[in-house]
C-alpha cells in the first residue's frame, strides 16, 4: 500500500496505477461532494470524472501545503460550480424577499445523510449551490458572491430560502415521524 | 434566533456529511482513463508540433543568416552607387527634421560636422542615405562639394558608422547610417569589417550598368536559348513523317497451286502438256524495290504506304515448243502460248511439237501499292514494329525466257491476251527492326510475307495460283522535321 506522498509522486509521473490508487482512495468521498451540487447521480459522476481528470493533470502543482483531500475537494467543488454556472446563466439567481423561518431551530443530529442529500438535491438550483458553499464548505457570503458573480445580498437571501425550505421539510418529516412513533430529529 | 443558534444548523448539516461515501459506477474510472489518454495524446502532439515549429524556425533562421551573409558578400563584390555626402546628409537630416525638429536639428549638426571633416580628409566617401540603404542608387546632384564630387562607394562598402541619435529622434527613427564620424561621439560605433571596402577605390563608373542586372539578363537570354534548343531537340527526336527507299529479296512458293481438271482436259491435257501445272506450281525468287511514306498516327501507331516494283521469277521445264501455222517461228511452251492457242481455236495439238526438255524462266512484274498499319513495340534508337496491311498489285507483264538461243523470248503485257489478272490484292504482314543513326536517318530491316488474296491467273484459265512470298527488305528512312 502506497502512502500519500508516493501516490502523489506516482501521479506526477503519470503512473496509471498510482492514479487508480488515488482514485480508489478518494472517489467515494468525492462523489458525495459532487452529489451535493447536482440533481442526479449521473450528473454527479460526470462532475467526478471531470474533476479527477483535472486532479491528475494538475497534481504537479499540488504543493502539499494543504491536505490532499481538501485540495481534491476544492477541485471538485470548482468543477461542479463550473457546470452549474452554465445553468445559472440560464436561470440567474435573484433576491428572495419574503422568507419565513421557523421559530425554533431544528437539529439534524441523527439524520441519515442520504435523506439530507435528497433534500439538498431537491432544492432549487441557486439555493442548492449557495447552501452547499455556505453551510458545508464554509465560504462566506462575500466569497460566494464573488465565486458566483452575484451580489452578497442575493447569496444571503438564497441561503435563507434554502434553509427555510430544508427546515420546512424537516418539520414535515418530524411530524411524520411523530405520527408513526419514530423521531429522527 | 441568535447567530450561535443559526450556526448549529449548518454545523449539523456539515456533520451529517462527515465520513459519508457513495460508490461511483465502474464506468467513471474508464472514462477518466480515456480522457487522460486523450489529453496525453494531444499533449504529445502539441510537443511534436512545438518541436516541428522549433525546427522550422531554426531552419528559417539559418536560411536568413545564410541569406544575409550571402547578400553581404555579394555587396562587397558589387557595391551600389551612392550620392555625395552633402546631399545625403541634407536629405537625412531633412527626414529627421520632419520627424522631430528638435532632435533632428542636433542630428543634422552632428552629421554635417562629421561630413565636413570627411570632405577634407577622405573626399571619396559618401553618406549612405536612407534611399541607398534600401539598395536604390542615388543620383548625384548639382552643387556637390568638391571633395565628394564624382566618387561612388557602396552603402555597405563605406566605413559605415551607426549613430544612435538623441532620444527624441530615437523614439521615431531608431538608427541613422552615415559616413564615418568622429570617434569622440559616444553614440558612434563601427559596423563589422564585413561591410567595409578599401579607401580610394571607386569600384565602377556610374555609367557602368549594374553587373547583377547584366548577369540576370545574360542568364535569361541563356535560358531562352536553352529552351529553344530543347524545343529543337524535341522536334528532332520526333518522327512524325518520313519516307524510305529500299529493296527486298526473297522467295515465293506456289506449291498449293492447282489446275482444274476441266481446264486441263479442254485446254491442256488434250495437248499432253504438263506446263500449266509446272508453271503454276513453280517456286522462285522475288525482288522488289520502292518508295514508302510513313506517318505516325499516335505514339505507337503508324500508317505507311508507297509504291513498289515487284518481280517474281520462276523456272519450269518444258517438253514442247509452240510453233505458228507453218512452224516458222518457235516459242517456248507456256500458259500464255497455250492460252492463245485455245483462244484462237487453232488445232492446238498440231501447233505443239515435242522436243527435248528445256528450262523456261517466267518473270512476272507487278506494280504494287502497299498500305500498312504499324504498331511500334519499341520506339527508341532501336525500334521494332509490327506491320500488317494490303497491297494492290497491278500486273505489268510477264516474260517467258527459254534457255538457249533457239527459241524466242516473249513478253505479254496486261490485257485480254494475258492469262494474269490485271489487278490483284495481297495481304501483307511483317516486322521492321530499325536503327536511327542520325537526326534524319534510320535504317530498317523488314522481313515480311505477301500472300495473294486471290489467284494471280484469270478465272477462266482454270488455274489457281497464290504464291506465298517471303522476303527481307532493307530500307533507308529519311525523317522529316
Amino acid at each position: 500500500m502506497l502512502n500519500e506522498s508516493e501516490l502523489i509522486e506516482g501521479c506526477c509521473k503519470g503512473n496509471r496505477a498510482s492514479q487508480k490508487a488515488l482514485y480508489d482512495h478518494y472517489c467515494r468521498k468525492m462523489l458525495v461532494v459532487c452529489l451535493r451540487y447536482s440533481k442526479t447521480t449521473a450528473e454527479a459522476e460526470d462532475i467526478l470524472q471531470e474533476g479527477f481528470v483535472k486532479v491528475f493533470q494538475g497534481i504537479k502543482n499540488f504543493r502539499q501545503e494543504a491536505k490532499l483531500d481538501t485540495w481534491i475537494t476544492r477541485i471538485m467543488v470548482n468543477t461542479a460550480l463550473n457546470v452549474q454556472r452554465k445553468k445559472m446563466y440560464l436561470y440567474p439567481m435573484v433576491d428572495v424577499t419574503q422568507i419565513i423561518l421557523p421559530d425554533q431551530e431544528l437539529s439534524l443530529s441523527g439524520i441519515n445523510f442520504n435523506e439530507l442529500l435528497e433534500m439538498i438535491q431537491a432544492l432549487p438550483q441557486g439555493c442548492q449551490i449557495v447552501f452547499n458553499l455556505f453551510a458545508i464548505e464554509g465560504y462566506g457570503h462575500k466569497e460566494i458572491a464573488e465565486l458566483l458573480g452575484i451580489s452578497e445580498g442575493t447569496s444571503k437571501s438564497q441561503f435563507a430560502r434554502a434553509k427555510s425550505l430544508l427546515q420546512a421539510k424537516l418539520v414535515k418529516e418530524s411530524k411524520y415521524y411523530d405520527r408513526y412513533g419514530e423521531s429522527k430529529i | 434566533m441568535t447567530d450561535m443558534e443559526s450556526r448549529k444548523f449548518e454545523d449539523s448539516c456539515k456533520a451529517a456529511f462527515d465520513g459519508a461515501e457513495v460508490n461511483p459506477s465502474d464506468g467513471v474510472w474508464t472514462n477518466i482513463e480515456l480522457d487522460l489518454e486523450k489529453s496525453e495524446g494531444s499533449r504529445t502532439r502539441r510537443s511534436l508540433l512545438f518541436y516541428k515549429m522549433l525546427a522550422a524556425a531554426s531552419l528559417l533562421f539559418a536560411l536568413g543568416v545564410a541569406g544575409i551573409g550571402y547578400y553581404s558578400i555579394r555587396n562587397q563584390d558589387t557595391p551600389y552607387v551612392l550620392s555625395n555626402t552633402d546631399n545625403a546628409i541634407s536629405g537625412l537630416a531633412g527626414d529627421a527634421a520632419d520627424a522631430d525638429p528638435v532632435g533632428a536639428g542636433r542630428a543634422r549638426e552632428d552629421l554635417q560636422d562629421n561630413a565636413g571633416q570627411r570632405a577634407g580628409e577622405r573626399p571619396d566617401h559618401g553618406l549612405a542615405s536612407a534611399e541607398s540603404s534600401t539598395g536604390q542608387p542615388v543620383e548625384p546632384q548639382k552643387g556637390q562639394t568638391s571633395g565628394s564630387n564624382g566618387h561612388h562607394v557602396s552603402a555597405f562598402a563605406l566605413q559605415n558608422i551607426l549613430v544612435i541619435p538623441s532620444e527624441p529622434y530615437l523614439a521615431r527613427s531608431p538608427i541613422i547610417s552615415f559616413s564615418e564620424a568622429s570617434g569622440a561621439n559616444p553614440l558612434v560605433r563601427k559596423l563589422p569589417e564585413l561591410y567595409t571596402l578599401k579607401d580610394d577605390e571607386p569600384l565602377f563608373d556610374e555609367e557602368e550598368p549594374d553587373p547583377g542586372a547584366l548577369l540576370l539578363a545574360q542568364l535569361a537570354q541563356e535560358e531562352m536559348e536553352y529552351a529553344a534548343l530543347d524545343k529543337r531537340e524535341a522536334e528532332d527526336r520526333a518522327e512524325r513523317i518520313w519516307t524510305s527507299v529500299g529493296f527486298a529479296a526473297g522467295g515465293f512458293s506456289s506449291v498449293n497451286s492447282s489446275v482444274s481438271s476441266s481446264a486441263a482436259n479442254s485446254l491442256y491435257a488434250n495437248n499432253s502438256s504438263t506446263v500449266p501445272d509446272k508453271q503454276a506450281k513453280a517456286s522462285g525468287v522475288a525482288y522488289s524495290f520502292g518508295i514508302t511514306v510513313g506517318a505516325k498516327l499516335s505514339s505507337r501507331w503508324i500508317l505507311q504506304g508507297g509504291v513498289n516494283y515487284l518481280t517474281q521469277s520462276s523456272d519450269y521445264i518444258a517438253t514442247n515448243v509452240v510453233g505458228d501455222n507453218n512452224f516458222g517461228t518457235l516459242k517456248a511452251e507456256s500458259i500464255n502460248e497455250l492460252d492463245k492457242l485455245q483462244s484462237a481455236d487453232y488445232n492446238a495439238s498440231g501447233r505443239l511439237a515435242p522436243t527435248f526438255p528445256y528450262s523456261v524462266n517466267n518473270s512476272v512484274q507487278f506494280f504494287s501499292l502497299p498500305v500498312q498499319a504499324g504498331y511500334l513495340i519499341l520506339n527508341k534508337k532501336f525500334s521494332l514494329q509490327l506491320n500488317a496491311g494490303v497491297s494492290t498489285d497491278l500486273f505489268l507483264q510477264n516474260t517467258i525466257t527459254p534457255e538457249g538461243g533457239s527459241l524466242e523470248k516473249t513478253t505479254q503485257g496486261s490485257g485480254a491476251d494475258s492469262p494474269y489478272r490485271a489487278v490483284n490484292f495481297s495481304g501483307l504482314m511483317g516486322t521492321e527492326l530499325s536503327y536511327r543513326f542520325g537526326q534524319h536517318y534510320r535504317v530498317a530491316l523488314n522481313p515480311g510475307l505477301r500472300y495473294p488474296l486471290n489467284s494471280v491467273y484469270k478465272t477462266d484459265i482454270g488455274i489457281q495460283s497464290t504464291p506465298l512470298t517471303f522476303d527481307v527488305g532493307l530500307r533507308f528512312r529519311y525523317i522529316f522535321h
